[in-house]
């Protein structure tokens, strides 16, 4: 059976803020790409049209005449909220949040309220999701990604291009590539993902490409070490040379997190696990091939 | 964006919890006017915005003109963690009776506020924690019922303050709730929240992260940063253009797109043994300008040898960013060498464009690294 995680080709997407710059634009690579948009939403730009796709003024009007089932969010970040507790309370899902510069306290309160709700958000802050040759709801250029069986999910937009890249280069294909985002606090998270990825007939195999700070690696190296997770994964860290001073939150931030969020700490919890953590992008495909 | 002392106690004062009477100086001057108006003994201290004050020896206190004096030149000629001292706080001294710690903060992977509170405090709360874990509580909060008195009480009776004084902490528990919530504030610690001979309890430090995101709807940050005028860096500077900057300690500069590619060109200088001078990020879609400014930021740092630019054209067409590298090179006098590595969307005509311009594009990353640290190692 083929099918991949969260989305596929009949994926009916709704797209907030699609009369913006980059809504606009993003829409029309993302239908050339295939995706199945069906509507957009601008509050106060209904009745027009956006590369031939209808634009409503509200989700409900858009539901009432089309069926939707995704949303993929563009608007600035101090509309945000609304709109995407305007998706949540209309109950699409997967929530695609593009945009960049959203207040963490914003952010918790609405993956507070999905994951009430059962809903997944991806991102903030993120270059969203593609099930290479079937949709993309995201930034990421499309011809970089083919079909295939390893799933990468990411912290990071570029790096997932280069890595993704280098993976087709070598005619190794993609299942999905999920970028999460680069903000603290987000919706799907590394483990989430994976345990997402550990049901998918279509996953064969896992890259994670990782960066300091945060805690994520080290919740993900302990699903595959206590065998929640058992596909085989290899990692990628960002920002070895980094001081990660920079990031964190000092003293408080040391006693919650002790020493986590150190690359030292993310590469020795997936040593532990069994996990191969490549030196360089580059080395990220030799580790796949061998699986 | 962490607060210095001074501006984190500020805005605590305004939510109602006590600091001491003093103010911030920029001149020994000054510091003589402040001690005389708020009185003798005075504490003394350096206003900086990492780093452990204490540890480095830094705080002093002053009886009379004569100590102040002395001990306000020392310190304005210090730099600790890499920042030189040019604002102090000059503060009435406080009689200590027993010193407690508390913060709120975000846990961002649980996505809820947390508080830590300990009746041990003025000590690191990391070796309390090691120490006496029984003499700290850690609780997280539901956002939505937010640090009530009725839970602030639970927390202190646990701990073993109750009566009359645990109403007190409770006040200070809720008023500096109200900040972190109100303010997008992403840490707010007081180590070490104090009581005093007389009974009262005052902060007498103040650890504060705002939200930088947060700026749009907290219109007090404009303005403090309005306030701190030319203190700020050059890391600070390159963030208002829309690059994130931060300043390592090699030769080699670095320029990448996207925060995980330039970490991984940075990680890479090192791995080739080359030495980084920055991680500098143009962000997306950049156009002339920020790749200008780019390049000049990393110029100021001095020591360079070569940059290295790592761009990889996701949306970004190449020949875009081909296009706005020329515009900025001939705007700049560049008298270093440039290694720059572009590949994606386009890649063709932008190198094509570099060539012409006698600028060498490679398409492999791990070679263009190569070539640079090579450069760095030559020159």
């Amino acid at each position: 059976m083929k099918m991949a995680i969260l989305v596929n080709k009949d994926t009916k997407v709704i797209v907030q803020g699609i009369t913006g710059r980059e809504g606009s634009f993003h829409t029309k690579l993302m239908l050339e790409y295939g995706t199945k948009i069906v509507a957009g939403v601008t509050p106060g730009k209904g009745e027009q049209e956006v590369h031939g796709v209808p634009v409503y003024d509200s989700i409900k009007d858009a539901l009432d005449n089309h069926e939707a089932n995704a949303s993929i969010i563009f608007v600035p970040a101090r509309f945000a909220e609304d709109a995407v507790m305007e998706a949540i309370y209309n109950e699409l899902n997967p929530i695609v949040v593009i945009t960049e510069g959203i207040p963490v306290w914003t952010t918790a309160k609405f993956v507070n309220y999905a994951k009430r709700q059962g809903i997944y958000i991806i991102g903030p802050n993120c270059p969203g999701i593609i099930v290479p040759g079937e949709t993309k709801l995201g930034i990421m250029p499309g011809h970089i990604f083919k079909p295939g069986d390893v799933a990468v999910i990411s912290r990071s937009g570029t790096l997932t291009y280069e890595i993704s890249k280098i993976l087709s280069d070598h005619g190794i294909g993609q299942s999905v590539v999920i970028g999460i985002g680069g903000d603290p606090i987000k919706g799907l998270t590394i483990p989430e993902a994976l345990k997402l990825l550990e049901s998918d007939p279509q996953t064969k195999r896992i890259v994670i490409i990782g960066e300091i700070g945060g805690v994520e690696e080290e919740k993900a190296a302990e699903l595959i070490r206590k065998e929640e997770v058992t596909k085989p994964v290899v990692a990628y860290i960002a920002g070895k040379h980094i001081k990660v001073e920079s990031k964190s939150l000092g003293h408080a931030g040391a006693i919650i997190l002790g020493e986590m969020g150190r690359p030292e700490s993310k590469i020795k919890a997936f040593g532990e696990a069994g996990v191969p953590v490549a030196r360089l992008p580059t080395e990220v495909v030799e580790y796949i091939k061998q699986i | 964006m962490f607060l210095y002392e001074h501006e984190g106690k500020k805005l605590f004062s305004e939510f109602g919890i006590p600091i001491p009477a003093g103010e911030v100086v920029f001149s020994a001057e000054e510091a003589l006017k402040i001690a005389n108006n708020i009185g003798y003994p005075v504490v003394v201290k350096p206003q900086i915005l990492g780093g452990r004050r204490g540890k480095a020896g830094a705080i002093r206190f002053a009886e009379n003109d004569e100590e102040l004096l002395k001990h306000v030149n020392e310190i304005f000629s210090l730099e600790l963690y890499g920042e030189k001292v040019s604002r102090v706080l000059i503060e009435k001294k406080v009689d200590i009776s027993h010193e407690y710690y508390l913060s709120y903060m975000m846990d961002f992977y649980e996505r809820k506020p947390i508080i830590i509170f300990s009746t041990e405090g003025g000590i690191e709360i990391e070796e309390i924690a090691r120490t006496k874990p029984e003499a700290l509580i850690k609780k997280y909060i539901d956002p939505d019922l937010g640090m009530t008195s009725f839970l602030a009480m639970e927390i202190l009776n646990k701990l073993g303050i109750k009566g009359a004084e645990a109403s007190k902490f409770a006040r200070i528990f809720v008023r500096l709730w109200n900040v972190f919530k109100e303010r997008d504030l992403i840490l707010a610690e007081i180590n070490p929240l104090v009581k005093t001979t007389n009974g009262d309890i005052i902060a007498i430090d103040a650890r504060v992260m705002v939200d930088d995101n947060s700026e749009y709807r907290q219109t007090w940050i404009k303005n403090l940063k309005e306030a701190r005028g030319g203190t700020e860096s050059l890391e600070y500077k390159a963030k208002e253009k829309g690059i994130s900057f931060v300043v390592l300690e090699g030769d080699i500069g670095v320029i990448g797109n996207g925060a995980g590619l330039t970490m991984a060109t940075v990680d890479l200088v090192r791995e080739f043994g080359g030495r980084p001078a920055n991680f500098l990020d143009i962000g997306g879609g950049a156009g002339p300008e920020r790749v200008k400014a780019a390049i000049e930021t990393i110029l100021k740092l001095g020591n360079v040898k070569v940059i290295l630019m790592n761009i990889f054209g996701g949306i970004t067409r190449c020949d875009f960013v081909a296009q706005g590298l020329l515009e900025a090179l001939n705007e700049l006098n560049l008298n270093i060498p440039l290694v720059v590595r572009l590949t994606g969307t386009n890649e063709e005509i932008g190198r094509e464009m570099l060539e012409k311009a006698g600028i060498k594009a490679y398409t492999n990353m791990i070679e263009a690294v190569k070539k640079a640290v090579e450069i760095a190692k030559s020159g």
